[in-house]
């Protein structure tokens, strides 16, 4: 007998599909209409394995939260909690109560690019939008050194069709300008292509503003002409949405370029109406973002060793691993999420796993207890790219749900008591 | 007199140690001192487990060790003097807003961030952020000096405000990042990106040094104002020549996209013709 | 010691405006989070012998728990690296608190424990776009103590506007209803009306009433009417909560009044005052209009407002009014965020501060004292900073100090830039001081009866058991600023000024009928231009059930 879900919410990117039809036979997802690729493999069949394990043998749950509340409690020196993929925010909600209890360092899944984009986003502001004004609105859409197509597989064909509420009719409602950037191709049917090389992109960024603002810069460079016309096409449009990817670039593309792009997207600003859009990864990464930046006030690498949030980006976990800086963790998430320089060193020291295929974890861990996951077996809320937040439905009943466990993981570690109001 | 502190048991992991300045250590005794709490790690701890404390406080702290995992010393200061015989960790003098710090070593990253008066003094190397702006901060050094005898590393003075920024050595990439005003002089090799977002303010090297496409060419000319800070740094014992001191420099102005009053200075060598 | 279900309180001067006692020492009976008339002998007694006591604050205006309120978080983290603040220490059994930062727009946790530590027990979030109505639910479970909702944003978004242009106001009353319901809101928000439509549209921004919003029907005045009907028809206990066209521009007074003009004769609420009162203009320079726009207020008793006071220090701008915002960056060059919200409103953030130096400020400044102390009605002109807009809530205890104290606001005025205060009233010497019962009006009766909470705001039977004892004193703003005492539900969370308990506080939030044939229209609306499914856009799941309404 199966049965369909529908609006379901997939993880797989930071599209946040929640047209997706799910059909479950059997226990089993198998089908997953309207998801792109990354989506069918995110959904798989849904099956998670529901394991708990003390040091390599199985146990029960209670046991298994007093050994990982007694491994946490009883490291001399810093704590880290990793927030990792696939979570609710209500998991994550408890996790970062967890890492406040055990004033533990923490760390997310977030890329360098991610972060850079973070941190230059602090000192300058942005200028955004939700993704749905790009697809009513941007009458110019400018892939800059992207195309989504292959890691965002739906992402133009839900943000940038042909028609939009306030776009003309036809081709003409809608132009597409394509930059390549070193290997960082942008779409291959644009109205307009242009490439640079990694080492000439701030350049062409600044010069881009500089005209935009009506400045003259130095002595032109053999790309002028080209990004005269683009800058001329940015200035009568009504509304020009700029994408970048968020997560991934060409090697040699140097970091400072998302700054630029942030300082570009908001200079249009005056001259027309822009905004810029940084293409995020799945998994929630989102939701972490925002659960850390509501309840600390930063959106990542919290430190709370002092008893209160502290802001550390240059600080990361890796580091302080090798270092010999950190004395045990808590991955909360899907282990697989844990970025390789990270998993090393977790292999050193004590670890406690708590997350969907916990007990499939690419590094030795102490403890695991395995969990479902967000938008398959836990529902809750998720958060698109953009913001958004989304909910999320169980299509399967899972093995013990995160949020739960990570909130009588928190009572355990509360001294004199076993139980914690919620 | 001053009031000494030996390291005798160097910490496991990095020890934040922002209690060590003269105003938080004034009317103490060597006994009391010993018994501050600092953090190690994410336990409290005693500065005597790691300290041998002798002496009193009459204005000045000695540390003697190498001291390069000591984060946080002299942070917050506002009056007296620390000396380091050896070496200090990250954040050195962080916020401080007068008195002065001596490094006989070398000292870590971000040293001096976001002072507002003081002097920093490191005889040894210095690594990134010096005298930087924290992270989503927009502003840096606000005042006072930091002058580094060795080489210093990337984002030196990023969002720097008012104030003076000495290097003996080559410094790193983005010297001068978006600096709003001050002066930022280094004696050796700039690295990439100097001045990058800069709107008002300084940068001088005695060397060549590629400039960005957004900066433009000025003049060359002998600039008055560098005949009295060089000498300036010449007494403090950097190695200005007076050739340098009288020199003539190229003027370069940008940064174009952001207010264009800044400036990059650099010394017009007969032999290496400016790299742009 | 676990707070006891029964109370009694003994020996507090009881300021209870609803049921008119100023000031009389009365005992106070708690049971089950309710006043009592009695209790059972025996039952605990706290005594307050030497307190005043008031219904527990109620900030009708405030940004504190929403999507926008974190993108403003994102965006200062040198604010909060500035003040960490550690996790209060609660007694011993309860649920362990947390910690968090401060600055102009703390985190979450530290927001419900400062407010319930000056004794506020009721926090309105003004400003939520309904996409993004979940969050602020999600924000509000983690903001301890005060009970919360929100306003929802409507006035430029697509299928209201639409309502408008082809002439259907009970489709368009029938859509706000659904909005409510489906986003758990509380009240009906407009902002700059057709304005933020204008600037995603290319059109910038509106600056006259009866401006249409490209070729459209579509004008200020109408959607204000059509908004201010539809609420006023649904009998929601909160009128449509206007923020007026020109925020913040010289001579905006002229719009302000229109706008109260143009919905004579019904009920509605205007927000943050201050801001909309200015006279001089273009080329003109700035100067006060509060006498006109209060007289008006004064004059028309269905109109309410809330002030919106500047108090000098930092503050952050955050609002849906995004032109006025990319104005204000650019006129300051301060750091600026701007995000469109598809098919509803905007967002713009910039950081800012109020200087005693600066004309501009000074004015503003006195602006809101005039419209306080030329107010007619506490009950109809209650107390707001648009935290943060105008100034952080922890100011309020300043404020209210130079509310009753004339000699205080002297020395305030003395302190300023006062070249813009010729023909203010109040550099012509305003010596009116407000009384603790008037205080006790714009801080809670008064918000608390605008709102339609008929259990909150005042200390008769039957209501919320929200009570804040503060312990007489000279020195007013040290006395608002550390209440002895604060129950909530009749919990007992501040004791001796310390916060002891930190319990979650209740959800406020209304879902008026409609005629369901809106929904057919609305599904094919979403199908057509939404990127979220109709179904999944409703908040399901909410604890707290909705209010009765009527």
């Amino acid at each position: 007998m199966s049965s369909s879900f529908q609006h379901v919410t997939c993880l797989g990117c930071g599209c946040a599909c929640d047209d997706i039809v799910v059909t479950v036979e059997n226990e089993r997802i198998i089908r997953a209409e309207r998801a792109c690729p990354l989506g069918v493999a995110w959904f798989g069949d849904g099956r998670v394995p529901g394991e708990i394990r003390v040091d390599g043998h199985p146990s029960g749950l209670e046991e298994a939260l007093d050994g990982a509340a007694d491994l946490l409690r009883a490291a001399r020196g810093r704590l880290l909690v990793f927030l990792g993929a696939d979570l609710t925010c209500s998991a994550q909600r408890a996790a970062v109560g967890i890492a406040d209890r055990l004033r533990a360092v923490t760390e997310s899944v977030v890329s360098e690019n991610a972060s850079a984009g973070i941190l230059a986003a602090q000192r300058r502001g942005r200028a955004g939008c939700t993704l749905g004004e790009i697809r009513n609105r941007a009458d110019l859409v400018l892939f800059w050194g992207t195309d989504p197509d292959e890691q965002y597989p739906r992402f133009r064909s839900r943000f940038t069709p042909l028609s939009g509420l306030h776009l003309r009719r036809g081709h003409a409602g809608r132009s597409i300008v394509s930059v390549a950037i070193g290997t960082d191709t942008g779409p291959a049917e644009a109205d307009l292509h242009l490439t640079l090389a990694p080492q000439e992109e701030v350049a062409a960024l600044a010069e881009l503003r500089a005209r935009l603002l009506g400045r003259s810069l130095g002595d032109p460079a053999p790309w002028s002409p080209e990004l005269a016309g683009l800058a001329d096409r940015l200035l009568r449009a009504k509304y020009v949405a700029l994408i970048h990817d968020g997560e991934r670039s060409d090697q040699q593309r140097p970091p400072e370029r998302i700054e630029a792009l942030i300082a570009l997207a908001q200079a249009l600003n005056g001259p027309t109406r822009a905004a810029l859009t940084s293409l995020r990864g799945g998994g929630n990464r989102s939701g972490v973002e925002a659960v850390l930046t509501w309840q600390t006030g930063f959106p990542f690498a919290v430190d709370f060793s002092r008893g209160a949030p502290r802001y550390q980006p240059d600080r990361r976990a890796a580091d302080r691993l090798d270092a010999g800086a950190l004395a045990a963790a808590l991955v909360v998430g899907a282990p697989t999420s844990v970025p390789e320089t990270l998993q090393r060193g977790l292999a050193r020291i004590p670890t406690v796993v708590v997350g969907p295929r916990a007990s499939e974890a690419p590094f030795p861990a102490r403890v695991i207890i395995d969990t479902g996951v967000a938008g398959i077996h836990e529902p809750g809320v998720g958060y698109r790219m953009d913001d958004v937040p989304l909910p999320l439905q169980g299509v399967l009943p899972g093995p013990r749900p995160a949020t739960e466990t990570l909130i009588q993981l928190l009572g355990r570690l509360v001294p004199g008591r076993t139980e914690v109001r919620s | 007199m001053s009031l000494d502190l030996t390291l005798h048991t160097a910490p496991a992991v990095p020890l934040e140690a922002d209690i060590l300045t003269p105003g938080r250590l004034a009317g103490l005794s060597a006994l009391e001192t010993a018994k501050l709490t600092v953090v190690h790690g994410n336990q409290s701890a005693e500065l005597g487990e790691f300290f041998r404390v002798s002496g009193a406080l009459d204005g000045e702290i000695h540390l003697t060790g190498d001291l390069a995992r000591v984060k946080l010393i002299g942070a917050g200061m506002s009056e007296g003097r620390i000396v380091v015989h050896g070496s200090a960790g990250m954040h050195l003098g962080a916020g401080m807003s007068g008195g002065e710090i001596l490094v006989e070593g070398d000292a870590g990253d971000w040293v001096g961030p976001e002072m507002t008066g003081g002097r920093i003094v490191v005889h040894g190397n210095a690594g990134h952020m010096v005298g930087a702006a924290y992270r989503g901060s927009r502003v840096g050094l606000q005042g006072g000096e930091i002058v580094i005898f060795g080489n210093a590393g990337n984002e030196i003075g990023s969002g720097m405000r008012r104030g003076l920024i000495a290097i003996g050595g080559d410094s790193g990439d983005f010297t001068g990042v978006n600096l709003l005003a001050g002066t930022i002089v280094v004696l050796g090799q700039l690295g990439w990106r100097t001045g990058a977002g800069m709107r008002r303010g300084t940068i001088v090297s005695m060397h060549a040094a590629e400039v960005l496409p957004t900066f433009s060419f000025a003049c060359i000319y002998r600039p008055i104002f560098l005949r009295l800070y060089l000498p300036y740094l010449k007494r403090l014992g950097l190695p200005v020549t007076d050739a340098q001191a009288r020199g003539s420099y190229q003027r370069w102005c940008g940064d174009a996209i952001e207010l264009n009053r800044g400036e990059i200075l650099l010394l017009e060598s007969g032999d290496a013709a400016a790299a742009n | 010691m676990k707070s006891p279900e029964r109370l009694r309180i003994v020996g507090a001067a009881v300021y209870d405006p609803l049921n008119g006692i100023q000031g009389d020492v009365r005992d106070i009976c708690i049971e089950d989070g309710r006043i009592v008339a009695q209790v059972p002998l025996g039952t605990p007694t706290l005594n307050a012998r030497g307190t005043i006591v008031m219904p527990g604050g109620v900030d009708i205006h405030s940004h504190v728990a929403s999507s926008a309120c974190n993108h403003a978080r994102r965006l200062l983290p040198e604010e909060h690296t500035a003040e960490p603040v550690p996790a209060p220490e609660l007694r011993d059994g309860e649920a362990p608190a947390r910690s968090g930062t401060g600055g102009t727009l703390p985190s979450t946790f530290t927001t419900g424990y400062r407010y319930a530590g000056l004794g506020y027990t009721t926090v309105f979030d003004a400003a939520v776009a309904p996409l993004t109505a979940r969050h602020s639910h999600e924000e509000f479970d983690d903001t301890p103590i005060v009970d919360g909702g929100f306003f929802v944003l409507l006035g430029n978004d697509e299928y209201l506007l639409r309502q408008i242009e082809t002439g259907n106001p009970d489709r368009a009353r029938d859509y706000a209803a659904w909005i409510l319901g489906a986003t758990g809101g509380y009240a009906i928000k407009v902002v700059n009306p057709g304005g933020i439509q204008a600037w995603k549209s290319g059109q910038r921004n509106l600056t006259e009433i009866d401006q249409p919003l490209g070729s459209s029907r579509v004008t200020p005045r109408a959607i204000l009417e059509t908004l201010t009907d539809a609420a006023n028809s649904l009998r929601l206990p909160h009128p449509v909560h206007i923020h007026c066209n020109n925020l913040g521009v010289p001579g905006n007074a002229r719009t302000t009044l229109q706008s109260m003009e143009t919905l004579a004769g019904r009920r509605a609420h205007f927000t943050h005052l201050q801001f909309h009162c200015y006279g001089g203009g273009a080329g003109d320079g700035w100067s006060s209009a509060a006498q006109r726009v209060i007289e008006y207020l004064n004059a028309n008793p269905l109109l309410s407002a809330d002030v919106g006071q500047v108090m000098f220090g930092p503050a952050t701008t955050i609002s849906a009014d995004a032109p006025i915002e990319y104005l204000l960056h650019a006129n300051s060059g301060r750091k600026w965020t701007n995000i469109d919200v598809e098919l509803e409103t905007g967002c713009g953030i910039v950081p800012y501060s109020f200087q005693e130096r600066a004309a501009v400020s000074a004015l503003q400044w006195a602006v809101g004292l005039e419209l306080f102390l030329l107010s007619a009605d506490p009950w109809r002109l209650v107390l707001s900073t648009d935290h943060p807009n105008g100034g952080s809530f922890l100011s309020y205890p300043t404020l209210i100090q130079q509310l009753m104290d004339r000699d205080a606001r002297a020395e305030q005025l003395k302190r300023v830039n006062a070249k813009l205060l010729a023909g203010s009233v109040l550099a012509d010497g305003l010596s009116r001081e407000y009384t603790l019962n008037e205080i006790a009006i714009v801080t809670r009766a008064g918000p608390a009866r605008l709102l339609g909470l008929r259990h909150k705001g005042h200390l008769g039977v039957g209501a919320d058991a929200d009570l804040t004892f503060y312990s007489r004193e000279r020195n007013i703003a040290r006395m608002f600023a550390r209440p002895r005492y604060v129950i909530k539900g009749g919990v007992l969370v501040v004791e001796e000024g310390q916060l002891r308990r930190a319990p979650a506080g209740r959800r406020l939030r209304v879902s008026p009928g409609h005629d369901t044939a809106v929904l057919r229209d609305l599904r094919r609306h979403f199908n057509a231009h939404a990127t979220v499914a109709f179904e999944n856009f409703p908040v399901r799941g909410l604890r707290d059930a909705p209010m009765e309404i009527g």
